[in-house]
């Protein structure tokens, strides 16, 4: 079943100071990112941003949001509407 | 004997080649995208003009395009951040994968095709990583983007894996993000770090920045590495392509220890428990060699792929 992971990044403003939901998952679903990115910079810890980059791989085993301190994930089955494929897998 | 030796190499492996490693090749592209600048950029632009008006382009974005055989390039005089691209087409399939399948193969095609032109990778053994750190100069390590975005390994010693080659590297202060935490080593050190990571079980693979100018050697995982990912999970050939070799069992000298089960990051190898033997997937094996090195009695060979006529089209 395909997940649908929600991430609130108004909570969750500095994910690169803190990372536990990073380092928690088994299915390496997370990824950080440069929201703004100039070249030749090195880029303050602000403006890295959490997003879902493996959305079909979640298990659902809500680690990530029992670590989380913020409570700025939200982990729910996605809502497949009828006759949809939800996954291929 | 990949495609890639017969293209770059003359009879050997295109990674032993050390004309793949020359500044020249690096040079080269840089000068010649500056003195063509200004015609070359129009004439292409012109060509891309008339592309679109017969509607030979099939999609088109900021700094490249798509033309109706499924072939990606970059436009001339463009700046393209490989990593970042790399990131955004592998996502694309991801998206696919999930939501719009009719879609999956044209955007499989089109991120095997960017790879292929600018940024692929090959696993190689032990023994052929040691002889890449031999050909080229200079070497320096530097903190893997692939566990730092995926494992938030940030400013972390444990994440300084992967080792940058040649003259790219001379750019290292201007760009602060991507050549995070180096250090330059010399050719020994260089080999005992290597020594490390491969007791470590990491995977050695091969990186290029313009196919075939070879610019890193990383030392990769599963799931953190989007190589490894993106070629075993979703099946985008052009990210990764397998090693020279197979691992060929000897099932005589097996003992049923699964040590080589626990190193394995493709999932190629499982234990047969009524035997008490180990079974490979080789149509799974990319080659790299780690089985082999842990196994306490050697009850391994690598095979060359050439010779494993079943599996010698598998790249």
């Amino acid at each position: 079943m395909l997940m649908e992971i929600s991430i609130d990044n108004e909570k969750c403003k500095v994910p690169m100071g803190c990372r536990q939901c990073v380092r928690v998952c088994p299915q390496c679903v997370f990824q950080l990112h440069l929201k703004r990115f100039e070249r030749f910079l090195e880029m303050p810890l602000e403006d890295w941003e959490l997003r879902v980059y493996f959305p079909d791989m979640c298990s659902g085993c809500m680690e990530c949001v029992k670590i989380c301190p913020l409570h700025a994930i939200k982990v729910r089955p996605a809502k497949v509407q009828k006759g949809e494929v939800a996954s291929a897998t | 004997m990949c495609h890639f030796c017969t293209q770059h190499a003359d009879g050997g492996k295109w990674f032993e080649a050390a004309q793949n490693y020359a500044a020249k090749m690096y040079q080269f592209k840089k000068k010649a995208a500056k003195a063509k600048e200004a015609e070359y950029i129009e004439k292409k632009k012109a060509e891309l003009q008339k592309m679109r008006e017969k509607g030979a382009l099939i999609e088109e974005g900021e700094g490249w395009y798509m033309d109706d055989r499924g072939e990606f390039y970059v436009k001339p005089g463009a700046a393209l951040d490989l990593d970042i691209m790399v990131t955004d087409l592998v996502q694309e399939v991801i998206e696919a994968k999930a939501l719009n399948l009719d879609e999956l193969p044209m955007l499989k095609k089109k991120a095997k095709s960017f790879m292929d032109k600018y940024h692929t990778g090959q696993v190689v053994t032990y023994e052929e990583a040691q002889q890449m750190l031999e050909i080229t100069w200079p070497i320096g390590l530097m903190e893997c983007i692939c566990r730092r975005e995926r494992r938030g390994m940030y400013n972390d010693p444990m994440a300084h894996t992967c080792f940058s080659l040649g003259v790219g590297l001379y750019k290292w202060e201007r760009w602060p993000e991507t050549f995070r935490g180096i250090t330059f080593l010399s050719v020994e050190e260089a080999k005992e770090r290597l020594a490390y990571f491969n007791k470590k079980g990491c995977v050695h693979t091969l990186w290029t920045f313009y196919t075939p100018y070879i610019g890193g050697l990383c030392n990769c995982e599963y799931p953190t590495c989007l190589g490894i990912r993106g070629r075993v999970d979703y099946g985008i050939d052009g990210i990764l392509y397998k090693g020279e070799y197979v691992i060929v069992p000897i099932p005589d000298r097996c003992t049923g220890c699964a040590e080589c089960v626990k190193f394995c990051q493709f999932g190629a190898m499982s234990m047969s428990r009524s035997r008490n033997k180990v079974t490979v997937n080789m149509q799974k094996c990319f080659g790299c060699g780690q089985c082999l090195v842990h196994c306490p009695n050697t009850a391994f060979k690598l095979l060359e792929r050439e010779k494993a006529l079943g599996v010698r089209d598998h790249w």
